[in-house]
């Protein structure tokens, strides 16, 4: 029991760097300025030139979308000419994957899932309105209790190697995922998964209000691989997890044949893998896949995709990558640090699409662990109490205490922060839920900036801390952006408070900055997570039967990590697993926002903005088409977009 | 026939030399193998210059090795605690906490360990990589290429600025010629490599800046990525430039003071004035009389600056994002990924002793006057 | 013949003073915070108030310069002071004593240039964490084994000219201990030329500890250090190019001063041309 509990919390790791860096857009409004497509193309017809938007207009409204918290990232350039076919798209990227490429092993942050959504597809996509809908499932029926589940998959698709895509083999992939130690956890509650011929059936032990959707879009585990090249993977959980349903027979045997290479993807997407090369500099390349299910001989009539070739350099260095769009080595490149895009913006060499739609939250985490945990007790039938903080690691935290979480927000000025730091590119956040998406309020109640309060607080802190100065450390990724920007905000404290308080940055090395968080030990740290399209995305991070003791000795990784236990937010999230109306959904995300604003879980700072960057010759940046709907694909998702339809004008990205 | 050999070794080594670089040029074998065969021609010409000097100098050779190795392996194994654990930090799996403890042998003791260990590095077995799941020798064979390609290319610009440089600046010792030579060298002595690197940048590839609508500087060269030699040889060029050029200058500087003082002292020997006195011009005493014998300390201190190059080149490979070795280590070590690490140290630094054995044996080879006479500024 | 410094050298003394002076003094010399943001000034260019401007976030670059001097200054000086005893006495030692002696420290000097600097340093990053005096103790560690050896070989060379010197040998004649015709005869006569030569090796150690700042892998903050102010204003150079430029024009100008400083001591000092 002990064991599969901690193996099961182990998880989290993989889910942590999935959802850390995973984000998700949807959305309505949202341009990007458009210097050459119709202004700079004699060939455009007169129409089109009358009716294109000039730079400065489509700056106007991308600037006012973007103000407004809903940038989707569209690429709405007026096109001269329909698509052509042909060309070699260069798209750098800022990460290599660690453990590639199958989704129940890989980490799979957004260049990850750049290279998934080349490669392979998945069942569900997120539309422009921001809805879930099918993809390559066609049609979802639930049983009147929505305990069973009765999933449709298209007809007359198939796998890179030729084999087809019918419901086993959905379920082959799902059951990966649900066995897979770090993916499992999500799918709790979820009993039985199979397929017969076209069709994928679950069966839950809970009432499955939002589907299977969430847990299948196009991010992790929704993308679809062939079973013949998952079968012999070394790492494939029927052989390796103790999850697997299969004897230690049939896992030797399974084992024994398992030669296959993780890092060569078999999917079923618009591009097929040819190479891969890992590190820095390298790359992912894959090249047209003519049997494509939307190609010419595919079952859609469509004639994607356009590109013969798609090579994904991983450049981790954010100038080096700009610095290799402009001097012409990337046709592509994406990013987060604002001091780049606000470079882009209104240059009228480089194409800037923009977006912060149903994007992450940047904020500042605390480790509140302290007093015991009564729901993991009942839940766990454990005998006593059990204590959060057993050893007293975090006993000298003084953010255990509201008063000074209070005070730290109250102190902190976030519009100073986002017009001086992101010369307003970015908006302030005031709880998780971004605007557009689920559960956003205009006032949470999350305390606004405002030094008397702060003060008022900080006494109050003080005698609760028993501390002068307030001391903790302050944990930040080793990024000279995201440090500058939490030394702003120490600064930010220390302009309040003098030296009374004493918060110490902490730069910490890539490798182990999940990880302090998922056992407890750390202060306060910078993260950028969160991103969803439905709130039921976060349940794993915020309830209180995943708020774990830090105990190094048995290492239990939480994967709430902040380890706090709200009632309010427990209660607000039965009513957002299980109960299908959407009006209390709603009701239910919004009461989950403001009881984070009471409580002062997290110190909010912005929602994370997305650049995606390219040369003026790419095309059709965002645009997907779904199959069956009238309604695209949603364009940029946390910097992460479509590439089937990308064109490059005369069939040539680099002229 | 032997003592032939012996007579005409300079020519002989000189000319294998030349035939090794046109190979490489018209053939384009990996690297590896180039600077393997330069390893064999080396080891060849000094044997025969002076076997017994080549014998104790390979013998010295190897307890360096071994106690690299050592270093390395200590390192590890010093860490405090489950080493498995702190590899890979807090929150490893019992997965990947039980593939470290099997790869690490964690079980046995220590130098058991170090056997194994080194066994397994004799047969080429460096572990696989926590992070990417990669062979680390793979990995780092390949990222070996572009770290040795930019370290040469900047020791030829470095030598090309430095030899005229040099010799012209020690010919007008004293001179205003002089002084400026010394005084432009002395600042790109002064000139970090990082700081040059991202100047070549912004003035040579992304434009340069802006001041008052008017772009101060070009777009001609690449300021990103690696393209192999034997893929487009022109394309090849032009994105290492910049990256050697950053890497050479610093070198350049150093180079060039030590041929200029080295100059000076030969100019003021008898036999320059003899040369002089016969009425040879100018250019053929310094380029045929004196720089050979000024160029001995020269030669060593540039196989010594290996071990500089190596770390600038880490960072002129993150900078211009080039697969090389150096960029290897260092994500490695941003991400925790101690087998790659591990492997990444343990091979610059047997590559490091083998260039400067090297480059003793090739002086040696090449200049008959210094045989029986004990070769090596380090001595 | 009289040698004479010149007006240059001076001028680079007297910066390296000022700048020495301004590090320690830094605390109590009338300059910004170094940690304060000032509001609304982030990437404005140098003013009356802000001499070099400010950074990304608004902090004072020209008071950070001056701090990050503190780190630059401190660290290589620590380590050059520590790599001139270690590596001094190890080189008149196996200058003095020649032999079987030299042979062995000889052979353990090259040894330890055989690990490239800046790779060890990186291993040794991997095995502890980023606490402030931690990496400085690598830092500073790392530093020391690399310069000892360069530092060795000069001292070893000029105590072998010197040992064979009549004085050197008539003291050993009438019964000197090895130990004090080292510190009495010897070491007056080799130290001007390490001493100099230490400027030099100090000038390297600033710009190893700028690449390593670079990387992000110096001391961590609020300390400011000049590569790290470099490398955070990289991204910023086409519209605020101050914020890497006046960190790397200073830190250009102290390399260059002790490089300069160092070569004239040993000219000043040598009656030959000096040979590395």
């Amino acid at each position: 029991m002990a064991r599969a509990r901690s193996l099961a919390a182990a998880a989290a790791f993989a889910l942590i760097a999935v959802a850390c860096s995973a984000g998700d857009g949807g959305g309505v409004s949202g341009a990007s300025p458009d210097p050459v497509g119709a202004a700079a193309d004699d060939a455009a017809s007169d129409t089109a030139v009358e009716d294109a938007t000039t730079p400065q207009e489509s700056q106007a409204e991308v600037v006012e979308a973007r103000e407004a918290g809903e940038a989707a990232g569209e690429d709405t350039r007026e096109v001269s000419g329909g698509p052509t076919h042909g060309g070699r798209l260069v798209y750098g990227i800022e990460a290599d994957t660690a453990n590639p490429f199958a989704p129940y092993a890989a980490l799979c942050a957004i260049s990850c899932r750049m290279i998934m959504r080349a490669v392979t597809e998945s069942m569900y996509v997120t539309d422009a309105n921001g809805d879930i809908v099918p993809y390559l499932v066609e049609t979802e029926t639930a049983s009147d209790d929505f305990l069973t589940w009765t999933l449709r998959i298209r007809d007359g698709i198939t796998f890179h190697d030729g084999t087809p895509l019918t419901g086993e083999a959905v379920a082959y992939n799902i059951n990966l995922c649900r066995f897979s130690q770090q993916t499992g956890p999500g799918y709790l509650g979820i009993e039985n998964v199979w397929g017969e011929g076209q069709y994928v059936y679950y069966e839950t032990s809970i009432p499955f209000a939002t589907g299977p959707g969430p847990a299948s879009r196009e991010q992790g585990c929704g993308f679809m691989f062939s079973p013949a090249w998952l079968r012999t993977l070394p790492n494939n959980p029927m052989y390796t997890s103790p999850f697997s349903p299969l004897s230690s027979e049939e896992r030797a045997a399974g084992l024994a044949d398992a030669t296959g290479d993780p890092s060569a993807p078999v999917g079923l997407g618009a591009f097929k893998h040819v190479e891969y090369t890992p590190g820095n500099g390298n790359s992912f390349i894959a090249e047209r896949n003519p049997d494509y299910w939307r190609g010419p001989d595919g079952i859609t009539g469509e004639n994607l995709p356009y590109l013969d070739e798609i090579e994904f350099v991983v450049a981790v260095d954010i100038v080096g990558r700009s610095n290799g769009l402009r001097a012409g080595q990337f046709d592509v490149i994406h990013t987060s640090n604002a001091d780049e895009i606000a470079k882009y913006e209104g240059d009228p060499d480089f194409v800037l699409l923009q977006a912060n739609d149903f994007g992450e939250t940047n904020f500042s985490l605390m480790n509140v662990a302290s007093g015991v945990n009564p729901v993991l007790a009942e839940l766990r039938g454990a005998e006593g109490p059990i204590p959060m903080d057993p050893h007293g690691l975090n006993a000298a935290n003084p953010l255990v205490h509201l008063s000074c979480r209070t005070a730290l927000a109250h102190a902190f000025d976030s519009e100073r922060f986002v017009s001086e730091r992101f010369q307003g590119l970015v908006r302030a956040a005031n709880g998780p839920f971004p605007p557009g998406s689920m559960g956003y309020l205009d006032d949470s109640g999350y305390p606004a900036f405002d030094l008397d309060a702060a003060r008022a607080s900080f006494e109050q802190c003080k005698a609760d801390s028993g501390q002068n100065p307030v001391t903790f450390g302050f944990n930040s990724t080793n990024d000279p952006f995201n440090v500058e920007s939490n030394e702003l905000i120490v600064s930010m404290w220390r302009a309040a408070f003098g030296d009374e308080i004493a918060a110490t940055i902490q730069p910490i090395e890539q490798g182990q900055y999940f990880g302090l968080a998922l056992a407890g030990l750390y202060e306060m740290m910078g993260l950028r997570a969160h991103g969803g399209v439905d709130p039921i995305e976060q349940w794993l991070w915020w309830n209180s039967s995943t708020s774990l003791p830090i105990d190094p000795t048995v290492p239990e990784l939480a994967s709430n990590l902040g380890r706090f236990q709200d009632p309010a937010i427990d209660a607000a999230y039965d009513v957002i697993r299980h109960n299908p109306d959407p009006a209390a959904r709603r009701e239910a995300a919004e009461e989950v926002n403001r009881a984070f604003g009471r409580n002062v879980w997290n110190l909010w700072t912005h929602w994370t903005l997305w650049g995606v960057i390219a040369n003026p010759r790419v095309q059709n940046i965002t645009d997907l088409p779904i199959p069956g709907s009238d309604v695209g694909a949603f364009a940029v998702n946390a910097g992460a977009h479509h590439v089937a339809q990308i064109w490059c004008d005369n069939g040539d990205c680099q002229g | 026939m032997k003592q032939a050999v012996r007579d005409q070794l300079g020519p002989i080594v000189a000319a294998a030399l030349l035939a090794t670089i046109v190979w490489a040029w018209f053939w384009r074998p990996p690297f590896s193998w180039t600077f393997g065969v330069l390893v064999v021609i080396g080891t060849v010409g000094a044997g025969i210059a002076d076997g017994r000097y080549a014998l104790r100098r390979l013998a010295g050779v190897i307890p360096v090795l071994v106690g690299v190795s050592f270093v390395v392996f200590a390192l590890m194994a010093s860490l405090p605690g489950d080493p498995a654990i702190n590899i890979l930090g807090p929150a490893a799996t019992a997965d990947q906490i039980a593939i470290v403890r099997t790869e690490l042998g964690l079980d046995e003791p220590f130098f058991n360990r170090y056997g194994n260990w080194l066994g397994g590095v004799l047969t080429g077995d460096l572990g696989t990589s926590i992070v990417l799941r990669e062979d680390v020798a793979d990995g780092i064979s390949r990222s070996m290429t572009p770290t040795l390609q930019i370290m040469a290319y900047s020791v030829v610009i470095a030598l090309g600025f430095a030899i005229p440089l040099g010799i012209w600046a020690g010919y007008r010792q004293g001179t205003k010629t002089d002084g400026t030579i010394n005084n432009v060298m002395l600042g790109f002595l002064a000139t970090p490599n990082f700081v040059l690197a991202v100047m070549l940048v912004l003035f040579l590839s992304i434009g340069g800046l802006s001041v008052a609508g008017n772009e101060i500087g070009f777009r001609v060269l690449p300021a990103a990525r690696y393209v192999p030699l034997g893929e487009d040889v022109v394309l090849h060029f032009k994105h290492m430039l910049l990256p050697s050029l950053a890497l050479a200058m610093g070198q350049a500087a150093v180079f060039m003071r030590l041929l200029r003082s080295d100059m000076i002292a030969t100019l003021r020997l008898p036999f320059i004035d003899l040369a002089r006195s016969k009425g040879l011009p100018t250019r053929r005493i310094l380029w045929r009389h004196a720089l050979r014998p000024s160029s001995f300390t020269l030669l060593t201190v540039v196989g010594l600056t290996v071990g500089l190059l190596i770390g600038g080149a880490l960072i002129v490979e993150f900078i211009f994002t080039i697969p090389g070795v150096g960029a290897y280590i260092f994500l490695g070590v941003t991400q925790r990924d101690f087998i790659a690490v591990q492997g990444g140290v343990l091979v610059i630094s047997t590559l490091y002793i083998v260039v400067l054995t090297m480059s003793d044996f090739l002086y040696l080879a090449l200049d008959p006057r210094l045989r029986g006479r004990e070769v090596g500024a380090r001595a | 013949m009289r040698k004479r410094l010149g007006i240059l050298f001076w001028l680079a003394v007297a910066y390296l003073v000022v700048l020495a002076v301004a590090a320690v003094f830094a605390d109590v010399l009338p300059i910004k915070d170094p940690a304060e943001t000032f509001a609304g000034t982030s990437k404005q260019g140098p003013s009356l108030t802000h001499w070099f401007g400010n950074d990304g976030v608004g902090r004072d670059v020209f008071s950070r310069v001056i701090y990050g001097a503190q780190v630059s200054l401190v660290i290589s000086t620590v380590g050059t002071v520590l790599a001139l005893v270690i590596g001094g006495l190890l080189g008149m030692v196996s200058g003095y004593y020649g032999g079987r002696v030299d042979r062995w420290l000889t052979a353990a000097m090259n040894a330890s240039l055989v690990i490239p600097s800046l790779i060890l340093f990186l291993a040794l990053v991997l095995f502890l964490d980023s606490e402030a005096k931690r990496r400085i103790f690598i830092l500073v560690f790392t530093f020391v084994l690399l310069s000892i050896a360069p530092i060795a070989r000069v001292v070893r060379a000029a105590t072998l000219s010197w040992a064979g010197q009549d004085f050197v040998l008539a003291a050993r004649t009438l019964g000197a201990r090895d130990g004090r015709v080292l510190f009495r005869e010897i070491l007056p006569n080799v130290a001007p030329s390490f001493v100099s030569y230490s400027l030099i090796i100090m000038a390297g150690l600033i710009v190893v500890e700028g690449s390593v700042a670079f990387l992000g892998l110096s001391v961590p903050p609020p300390t400011p250090t000049w590569g790290d102010m470099i490398n955070k204003g990289r991204t910023n150079l086409d519209v605020a190019a101050h914020i890497s430029l006046m960190p790397a024009i200073v830190m250009f100008v102290t390399v260059l001063a002790l490089n300069f400083v160092g070569d004239k001591l040993q000219q000043y000092f040598e009656p030959r041309e000096s040979v590395l």
